[in-house]
């Protein structure tokens, strides 16, 4: 273990200076600026230095330097005798204070956001590479830099990079025999040639894009059987090496490029997640717009927009107006789908449709006039009925109908309101005519209720105002402006045992006059049978005639282009003034950018493809995946709340290979690769880790563990049972799924436990970067899992052989692409020679769990 | 001295930052020893972490009467709404989900419990004798009249999907006292409406998220995922001693490395966990007598396989009191009367068992619900008995027992009839800064650094309700 606790001591004798301003920030923001900041209580407000100079009502509170002399330290410390003490009610923490009296001692620095390193154009120096930066860097900081990785290490690393796989005993040996000096430049092209290279690397990307095929609504589940489409799009873009520019421009104006390739990016938008009936339309459309704005604006630049929803931001210089004015852009976009049959085609199926429900509703509307007519004809007779169950006559009774007056009468005394003599034992004809004069008077007075209740909700709804704007969201549900219109008609009902009487007997599934669906048409009078039988062949005929559903993608259009009002306090009912749309000032280099074309969407795709900020965030991605972790890490968070880059010359450099969006992830991919920082072993080095124990000047390699869906990749890899077949619809992740992970099905509303357990992020919000955590839960599905018995037993049968040392050596090169050593192979024949019938399989499953398997050096 | 845990845990699970690191990111706390010590704790998330205060409790069980339970016929008690039963609601009724028509007195009735002579509805006869130990908020009130919104306030803070849950920021800021068994376990014969989204993690690490059994099973190995050994305990050990020694080849000839170690430990915690959990999932080991106790109904299960779980140290529990939404009496709120009689020796057992135990010290017991309902009858489909009750946002009751709450307590209390918070309105926010609280944790400090800010479970808002804590 190494030891923290030194290392940590250093760390606090040598503060970063950035930290004194970030930290100080931090406390005003969560103390001080409920009250005194756009507030501006007592005219003072603490959200700038100048203003704290300048102070308010009792003078100035910030004497930079000095924080004896400040009046804002005096009131936190409440060692101010004439200044109040604040914040009002409990006083702060001392770790708090401190903070704010250092920082104000060190000068008070207050950084301008406009001049944050991010918000800057690209400086990208001349000449410079990567290994040129960070060798610079390196020899500044007197570290030295790990050697290049054993050929085998570094093949392993390549495969799993580029592929996420690993590789086969071919592919191994033929890599291994290439001894020319440039052969990983060689191996990098064919790797990133392979198609396997868009399914690894399509999976990062869905990561941000929140990327889920279902949506919910109470306990239903809505699947999106189509979203696998705008998986695949990614997956193809990536293999075609499509310009990243193009990339981000397509998933968000796709429909609006002149080209159907780039429909199908529009699911970044159409393929949710939709928050449909799940509370008042105006809050839940406005959520749902939350959503885009905060994947787009942190996904594809690294700003954190959506602070700014219920006030201006408290880091960055973005305001509320600039969310309203981004907003606008997504309220005037609609989920759309774009059919992938010629339109002819899907109108006929959509007539067809129509025919087939409509034959179907017909046919219901026939059963259910002949159920209220069977009630009429029975209700009749049910004092007969209800005698037969006692042994009365049954001449002219239907024997199915009396069966259910015996179950009816056979029920607890307590179902019955009205029939306490009857079951006291007075079972005569009397008292079952006077049940059946009661029930018609209840039915009766039933129909009363009904008739007035339908005339009010007539009435009601004649009078409703008018919807002014309606939203479809996927299956067509539509979001009114109003919250479950028409529910707040009032009615009226019967005294509640008059209508549990009714219900028991008319109007439950079961009761006895309650005719079902299935049990009229085997009631239905003769002269009935013929229009019945009519009704229902044309439904069958016509059901079993509609073929599927054509397919289509799920994307997004235009709607009616109309600019937000701003919400106030981020309540979508407490509206302010109209913000016209358009892109966050800060972010626009003093030149408006309006998006007011249409919904605006192509005005906004252009102003994100080409921003310095959409390459530095999509260079440190890649970076990060190839490296475990990015030179800025907080991948999604760029502003001045997020992590500073200490090679930020590294990030320039990246970020302007991109070439404004015209070069691919695929070209920077491969430049990285070739570089000595990527080659490097990933061994400790005591000295190094001294002054630089998080490697964050690269001067190794980090080891990596493989994510949940690579490590279920590899397992079938090794085990011979992967169909690496590419595309088409997800399918569940079973025991018996033998697709890479990419094509298995992934829910919001739940997700697939195995993947969760290996760390799968939630595909309800854009994901910044995964986390990896190592708990005993995970080992249990190396244990016990049918799934991982499942890829032993295969594996067993590829390494079953009669020199059982050959079948060591044989797994040893699947697997790890080595050979074992004289201890390892002495231990795997240890084992193998105990016995037992299923020992290959029980090996196999312990190189399957093993940490060399699981890890990448 | 006090520390951040929300940036201390977050260097622990955040793989690409050193706790070094974490510490020059912190607003406060330099120049903390304390902290440089609980750092060493980073290979394991669920690694038991300090509060920040000492706590009252140490565990919670939270029972969820899933739909809606109508407060005017449970615990707040409305003698104006039997004297203007059938009249309209003066003013007129607020909107909610459905239409709602004149007032309507409860079915129950009311009885003075206990030594504080706290008013119990007569549905509740078993709970109502241990009302001394409990406290009654009686004006809860939360947004929308609406399930799903509704569930998502109470667990995550928020009305929509995507923050995570009450149990999760347990995980993440206190660990768990079971090394063996998850420390945070959802119990629900069925799915709640919304479902898993209720007890996702989120933007927090995967592994906090709640672990959810649909527990209509009783057999802990279809109850529990992948821990029946497969192989046999015996010939799993000879695996495992293999593995061990490939492992610790692997590591030796890289050096250290927490990761490696911290999987090498994991699995032999994993191996130890097939013996021990299938005990403590297992309520059939219990005696009949027992059993009988808590009643033969899946409210009554659940609150014996709870009791189990927290005795073992299962950091939280949640019970839904069954598949979708059986509260939500719309139509007859003579249901109530049914579901009560199944939750009355349930819930009542599980906090006797607790007391006995000498647990209900440091277990607080919430008996919740995600809104209550309207004190006028529900008149809003026409084809229905008018019987019920629609939802009720504005106001409705919660019931807190054990673990620093103050028994025999009556917090809050709604307007006469019942439909709104009036006296000191508590929001769930104000419920779940109190119940972190009694955890020892400051809910404004427990925070986790995501999408530029720092989240808390209460986002901006929630004050720890003082008059409660005992």
């Amino acid at each position: 273990m190494r030891n923290w606790t030194a290392l940590s001591l250093l760390a606090l004798v040598t503060p970063l200076a950035a930290s004194t301003e970030e930290a100080a920030r931090k406390v005003l923001s969560a103390r001080c600026w409920a009250c005194h900041a756009q507030t501006a209580m007592g005219g003072l407000r603490l959200d700038s230095r100048e203003a704290m100079v300048r102070g308010g009502a009792s003078g100035a509170a910030l004497a930079p330097g000095d924080a004896a002399a400040s009046r804002i330290y005096r009131a936190i410390t409440r060692t101010g005798g004439e200044v109040n003490a604040m914040p009002p009610g409990a006083a702060i923490s001392t770790d708090e204070t401190e903070v704010i009296r250092d920082w104000i001692n060190a000068g008070a620095p207050w950084s301008d956001a406009q001049q944050h390193w991010a918000f800057q154009p690209l400086r990208a120096a001349r000449g410079e590479t990567i290994d040129s930066l960070i060798g610079a860097a390196l020899r500044q900081r007197g570290l030295a830099a790990n050697p290049r990785a054993d050929k085998r290490t570094l093949l392993r690393r390549l495969y799993f990079d580029l592929t996420g796989l690993p590789p086969t005993e071919e592919q191994f040996a033929r890599a291994e025999a290439d001894g020319r000096p440039d052969w990983v430049g060689r191996l990098a092209d064919e790797l990133l040639g392979s198609p396997q290279f868009g399914v690894k690397w399509a999976r990062h990307w869905l990561d941000v894009a929140r990327y889920g095929e279902d949506d919910f609504s109470g306990t239903a589940v809505i699947p999106y059987e189509n979203a696998w489409r705008y998986r695949d799009w990614v997956v193809e873009a990536f293999n075609a090496g499509m310009p990243y520019g193009r990339f981000l421009m397509a998933q968000l104006a796709g429909d609006l490029m002149n080209d159907d390739s780039l429909l199908a990016a529009t699911g970044f938008l159409g393929a949710g997640p939709w928050y449909y009936g799940i509370a008042q339309p105006p809050q839940t459309r406005a959520d749902e717009r939350n959503d885009r704005i905060d994947a787009v604006t942190r996904g594809m630049l690294g700003v954190t927009v959506a602070c700014a929803r219920c006030h201006d931001h408290k880091y960055d210089p973005i305001t509320a107006r600039d969310y309203y004015a981004l907003g606008g852009v997504f309220a005037s976009t609609a989920y759309k789908e774009y059919p992938l049959v010629p339109a002819a085609e899907a109108e006929a199926w959509k007539k067809r449709k129509q025919e087939s429900d409509e034959a179907e509703k017909a046919l219901n509307r026939f059963l259910d006039e002949q159920a209220a007519e069977l009630a009429e004809r029975y209700a009749g007779s049910m004092a007969g009925y209800m005698m037969a169950t006692v042994g009365g006559s049954t001449e002219g009774l239907e024997p199915k109908v009396v069966a259910r007056w015996k179950e009816y009468l056979a029920k607890p005394e307590e179902f019955h309101p009205f029939l306490k003599r009857w079951f006291s034992g007075e079972r005569t004809r009397a008292e079952a005519e006077a049940f059946e004069r009661l029930l018609t008077e209840i039915r009766e007075e039933k129909r009363g209720v009904d008739e007035r209740n339908r005339k009010r909700v007539e009435e009601a709804n004649r009078l409703a105002p008018k919807v002014t704007r309606t939203i479809v969201l996927p299956g067509g549900y539509r979001s009114e402006e109003d919250f479950n219109p028409g529910a707040y008609i009032p009615s009226e009902s019967l005294e509640r045992n008059r209508f549990v009487a009714y219900n028991r007997t008319f109007g439950e599934a079961g009761s006895p006059l309650k005719f079902s669906r299935e049990l009229t048409p085997e009631l239905l009078p003769v002269a009935r049978r013929a229009e019945y039988e009519r009704l229902r062949a044309r439904r069958e005929e016509l059901k079993k005639a509609l073929p599927p559903q054509y397919p289509y993608l799920m994307g997004a259009g235009e709607f009616e282009g109309h600019d937000l009002q701003l919400n106030k306090r981020g309540n979508p009912e407490d509206l302010g003034e109209v913000v016209p749309r358009q892109f966050p000032v800060a972010l626009s280099r003093g030149q408006a950018i309006p998006l007011r074309e249409g919904s605006g969407r192509l005005q906004l795709a252009q102003a994100v493809a080409g921003h310095p900020l959409a390459a530095r965030v999509a260079a440190n991605r890649v970076w990060m995946t190839l490296f475990g972790q990015g030179l800025v890490r907080t991948p999604s968070n760029f502003g001045r709340s997020g992590d500073r880059p200490v090679l930020p010359e590294l990030v320039e450099l990246l970020a302007a290979r991109l070439d404004g969006g015209r070069a691919s992830l695929k070209d920077l991919i491969g430049e990285i690769v070739r570089s000595e920082a990527y080659q490097r072993s990933s061994g400790p080095q005591a000295e190094n880790e001294k002054s630089d124990t998080a490697n964050r000047y690269w001067w190794r390699q980090n080891r990596r563990r493989l994510e949940a869906e690579l490590l279920a990749d590899a397992t079938l890899a090794v085990s011979g049972e992967l169909d690496a077949k590419l595309g088409g619809a997800s399918s569940a992740l079973t025991p018996a799924f033998t697709r890479r992970t990419l094509y298995a099905r992934t829910g919001r509303f739940q997700q697939h436990e195995t993947l969760s357990l290996f760390d799968l992020p939630s595909a309800s919000v854009t994901c910044e970067q995964r986390v990896v955590t190592n708990v005993p839960l995970q080992k249990l599905y190396f244990l016990n899992s049918e799934t991982l018995a499942t890829r032993a037993e295969a594996l067993a049968q590829r390494i079953a052989v009669e020199d059982a040392a050959g079948g060591v050596d044989k797994a040893y090169r699947l697997l790890f692409q080595r050979t074992p050593t004289a201890r390892e192979r002495e231990v795997a024949l240890a084992f193998l020679a105990a016995g037992g019938e299923k020992r290959w399989a029980l090996y196999a499953q312990v190189l399957l769990s093993s940490n060399e398997f699981a890890y990448v050096d | 001295m006090s520390t951040n845990p929300g940036h201390r845990i977050a260097a622990a699970v955040h793989p690409r930052w050193t706790r070094r690191e974490a510490l020059s990111r912190l607003a406060g706390g330099f120049g903390s020893l304390a902290l440089a010590r609980e750092l060493t704790a980073e290979a394991n998330p669920f690694a038991p972490k300090a509060t920040h205060f000492p706590a009252k409790a140490k565990r919670i069980v939270y029972l969820v009467m899933n739909g809606g339970m109508s407060h005017v016929d449970t615990f707040d008690p409305k003698p104006l709404l039997v004297k203007h039963n059938g009249q309209p609601v003066p003013g007129g009724a607020p909107k909610t989900e459905r239409s709602t028509g004149s007032l309507f007195a409860s079915p129950f009735a009311f009885q003075r419990r206990g030594q504080s002579g706290i008013e119990v509805s007569e549905i509740f006869p078993k709970l109502g004798g241990l009302i001394d130990h409990c406290c009654v908020i009686r004006s809860m009130w939360t947004e929308v009249p609406n399930h799903e919104p509704s569930l998502f306030m109470f667990n995550t803070g928020t009305i929509q999907p995507g923050r995570p849950s009450l149990g999760s920021w347990l995980m993440y800021g206190l660990g768990s006292e079971s090394r063996n068994l998850p420390g945070f376990v959802v119990l629900c014969p069925g799915m709640p409406v919304v479902g898993s989204p209720l007890w996702s993690s989120a933007f927090l690490p995967a592994v906090f998220q709640g672990t959810f059994l649909k527990n209509t099973e009783t057999d802990p190995y279809k109850l529990v995922a992948h821990i029946r050994p497969r192989a046999g305990m015996e010939v799993q050990r000879r695996q495992l001693d293999l593995l061990r020694s490939l492992n610790e080849e692997h590591l030796a000839a890289r050096g250290a490395d927490s990761q490696l170690e911290a999987s090498i430990e994991a699995m032999e915690t994993a191996y130890r966990m097939q013996t021990e959990a299938p005990e403590a999932f297992d309520i059939r080991r219990e005696k009949p007598e027992t059993l009988a106790r808590y009643g033969d109904s899946e409210i009554g299960r659940s609150c014996l396989l709870a009791r189990r779980l927290l005795e073992r140290g299962v950091r939280m529990v949640q019970v839904y009191y069954g598949n979708s939404q059986p509260w939500d009496s719309h139509e007859d709120i003579l249901v109530h009367q049914r579901l009560a009689a199944k939750t009355d020796p349930a819930v009542a057992s599980l906090i006797e068992d607790l007391r006995e135990r000498g647990m209900l010290d440091d277990t607080v017991v919430v008996f919740g619900t995600e809104f209550g309902r309207t004190p006028a009858v529900e008149n809003g489909s026409s084809t229905k008995l008018h019987y019920g009750r629609d939802h009720n946002s504005y106001g409705y009751s919660i019931v807190l027992a054990g673990g620093g709450v103050k028994g025999g307590t009556v917090y809050g209390a709604t307007d006469d009839f019942g439909y709104k918070a009036a006296d000191k309105p508590v929001h769930p926010h104000d419920v779940n800064a109190t119940l972190l609280h009694l955890m020892g944790l400051d809910h404004t400090r427990l925070t986790y650094p995501y999408s530029g800010r720092d989240f808390r479970l209460t986002d901006v808002h929630g004050t720890v309700l003082r008059g409660i804590v005992a």
